[in-house]
């Protein structure tokens, strides 16, 4: 991954949301494209650049504190867990019965998510083909 | 460039200075239908959009994601806070909301002008006197019905379910020329089949001799011995957003026609408080999507996103309206994380969607200027609404087991999927927290109430300001309580009305 195609993340905070798209969206299942064919975190990256000073810094902010607040509870980094122990920390964020909290994770959530479905190798991998349904 | 009148960022070179009779704050549903009008009338009328001018060409070739960036403030996430906050996405284009809505037209119901009348003072606005200007707002607009051919899936199978329940239901009446079904509508429509305002009022307001000007951010109001003098703002550069130029405008009559969340905010930052209510009566018209995964093949992403209704509960105050988006923005909300997202994408072909919307009889919101200085926009969700809410939510499920759904997801947190109309009933028996719904709203109201009771109101019947002689508003502003359907028509038709007052006394006015 280029660092200069980058525009909002540096190269840690890129390898960060890599590991959280890759826990959101893993890899296998019920379809499969190339990882090399889809980026979703530099997606991400040109997506967001144009938010505010501000907006910016609370993502930076929500991505941090996802990275680190493990160290508290389980005296680990996200990126240093397992693919089971960060999809479970995950789901607590995205089950927690804290309303901002779950809130803050489905902001990433989406924005993430946004980015890979929109690509057209994963459309095409979930045969999504949007047409009209009147011809000229 | 539609017209050699129609400036973007792009043809300006210096500063912008304008002496017009009229300036209009916004170009969408209520400022351009001003502009029109006033123009048509011999004056000489100035717009000022903050967002940028965008045609089918260009709108055609963004995915939504990509739409939502641009043709959306704050990416389509603009937020009204609360207990929990719910997301009301604005357009910022010229032809404003207009050019991203999903093109459904109701009239105002008799019942709610007869409200205004009685509770507010509204006067000259009863169903016959507002009855030629709907007229012409849907000649113009192109309001027809939506027909079967490209309904979808999606409307055919709810309205199969509301049918076999003996629910009250039909095709929605749209504004669209020509539609191809291909359920963009949210993100700017690709074949100029929906009749947004930058299709219609707005080339005809140029053809008349308006100037608009596109990314001009109107950002300071002077008001001098009881009126208003000056506008100033910015011209901004549509990539960066970084200001380009300055703007002057002097007119003789200023319209507001910035959006029920941005009129009362820009005059609030200009420390123009009208009075007590100004940013207050906020109504939204709360909204849930309900999905339902069907056995057979759905694309609900083929047809009219909000093609059909059932307004069986209208009279409650509830509201169910198809709508359907596309998998990257549904499927966020309704997917969990890890393996189980991946197969409700590759499910999607099956899902199918309806939106259940609710009139806020009680609650209410605000617009204020926040400590960043943006608009900061609360809402409080009352709990009788709120049942109102949950109520329509059950609605939508039990229609959808009728229509022969496997599984119903309510989108509720704490609720597991329903898999038969039994589960519908916990709805009531289990409690359903208000922070516990993941809402959303389009239809922002009531933030400059119209009428002649001036304790409760801004505006006189006709959008003029109390107590100031050339401010006038025009949009979702004035209307003093939710409508209960969608509003773009209302808007219009009341723009049309006071625009036609505006040009009957230009003697008044424009001395
Ligand atoms: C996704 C979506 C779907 C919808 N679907 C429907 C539907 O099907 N039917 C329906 O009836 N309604 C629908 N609506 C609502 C409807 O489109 C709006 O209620 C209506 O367009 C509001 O009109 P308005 O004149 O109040 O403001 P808008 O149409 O929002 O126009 C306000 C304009 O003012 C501009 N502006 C704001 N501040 C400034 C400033 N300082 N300087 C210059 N310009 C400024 C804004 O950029 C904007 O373009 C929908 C809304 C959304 C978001
Ligand atoms: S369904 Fe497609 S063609 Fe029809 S109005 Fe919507 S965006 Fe336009």
């Amino acid at each position: 991954m280029a660092v200069k195609e980058l525009k909002v993340f540096d190269q840690k905070m890129y390898s960060i949301v890599r590991a959280i798209a890759e826990t959101i969206i893993p890899p296998g299942g019920a379809f499969d494209v190339d990882p090399q064919a889809v980026d979703p975190v530099l997606l991400f990256d040109n997506y967001i650049d144009g938010l505010s000073r501000l907006q910016l810094k609370a993502i930076r902010a929500i991505i941090s504190a996802i990275e680190y607040a493990p160290l508290v509870t389980r005296l680990t980094r996200f990126t240093k867990m397992s693919p089971d122990q960060r999809l479970s920390y995950l789901q607590g964020w995205e089950k927690s019965r804290i309303l901002s909290k779950r809130n803050i994770f489905l902001l990433l959530k989406m924005l993430i998510m946004m980015s890979y479905y929109s690509d057209d190798t994963v459309a095409e991998a979930i045969q999504y083909h949007p047409e009209c349904l009147i011809n000229d | 460039m539609i017209n050699a009148m129609l400036y973007t960022y792009n043809d300006i070179t210096k500063d912008v200075v304008e002496s017009p009779d009229v300036c209009i704050i916004g170009s969408g549903a209520g400022g351009a239908v001003m502009a029109d009008v006033l123009s048509g009338a011999g004056l000489d009328v100035v717009v000022l959009e903050e967002g940028g001018y965008y045609t089918k060409d260009r709108y055609s070739a963004y995915k939504p994601a990509v739409a939502m960036k641009i043709l959306y403030r704050d990416y389509g996430a603009t937020v009204a806070f609360g207990k929990n906050p719910i997301i009301l996405p604005l357009g910022k284009a010229v032809g404003g909301t207009t050019v991203i809505n999903s093109g459904t037209c109701f009239r105002t119901p008799d019942s709610v002008l007869r409200d205004w009348a009685q509770r507010f003072g509204v006067q000259n606005a009863s169903t016959r006197e507002m009855e030629p200007f709907f007229e012409q707002v849907e000649k113009t607009i192109n309001v027809t019905r939506v027909s079967p051919e490209v309904l979808g899936k999606n409307g055919l199978v709810f309205k199969r379910g509301a049918d076999a329940l003996g629910m009250s239901n039909g095709m929605l009446m749209h504004n669209m020329i020509n539609c191809h079904g291909c359920g963009r509508c949210a993100f700017g429509c690709p074949h100029d089949a929906k009749q947004a305002v930058h299709l219609n009022f707005i080339p005809s307001a140029l053809e008349q001799g308006a100037r608009v000007y596109a990314n001009a951010r109107a950002e300071v109001i002077t008001l001098e011995a009881g009126r208003v003098t000056k506008i100033q703002g910015s011209i901004l550069n549509e990539q960066t957003g970084n200001r380009l130029f300055n703007l002057r405008v002097t007119p003789k009559l200023l319209v507001l026609a910035a959006g029920a969340i941005y009129s009362p905010y820009i005059l609030q930052k200009n420390s123009i408080r009208l009075n007590a209510e100004l940013g207050k009566n906020l109504t939204i018209h709360p909204a849930v999507r309900v999905t339902a995964l069907f056995d057979e093949i759905i694309q609900g992403y083929k047809g009219v996103p909000q093609g059909s209704y059932v307004d069986a509960y209208a009279s409650e105050g509830i509201m169910l309206e198809g709508i359907f988006v596309p998998p990257e923005i549904g499927l966020p909300v309704l997917a969990p994380i890890g393996k189980e997202n991946k197969e409700a994408a590759r499910r999607y072909d099956h899902l199918a969607a309806f939106g259940v919307m609710v009139s806020d009889k009680n609650s209410y919101g605000s617009v204020k200027v926040g400590i960043d200085k943006r608009p900061f926009i609360t809402y409080h969700f009352d709990p009788h609404d709120f049942k109102k809410l949950v109520k329509g939510i059950a609605l939508a499920a039990e229609i959808f087991f009728a229509a022969g759904a496997r599984t119903v997801n309510t989108g509720i947190f704490g609720f597991r999927e329903f898999t038969s109309p039994d589960d519908v009933a916990q709805l009531f028996t289990k409690k359903v927290p208000v922070t516990s719904v993941e809402m959303m709203a389009f239809h922002p109201l009531g933030t400059a109430r119209m009428g002649e009771v001036r304790d409760h109101t801004v505006v006189n019947s006709y959008g003029k300001v109390h107590g100031l002689d050339n401010l006038f508003i025009s949009d979702g502003s004035i209307f003093p309580t939710s409508l209960g359907v969608n509003p773009q028509v209302t808007i219009m038709s009341f723009a049309l009305r006071n625009a036609q007052y505006i040009a009957d006394h230009k003697g008044a006015f424009f001395a």
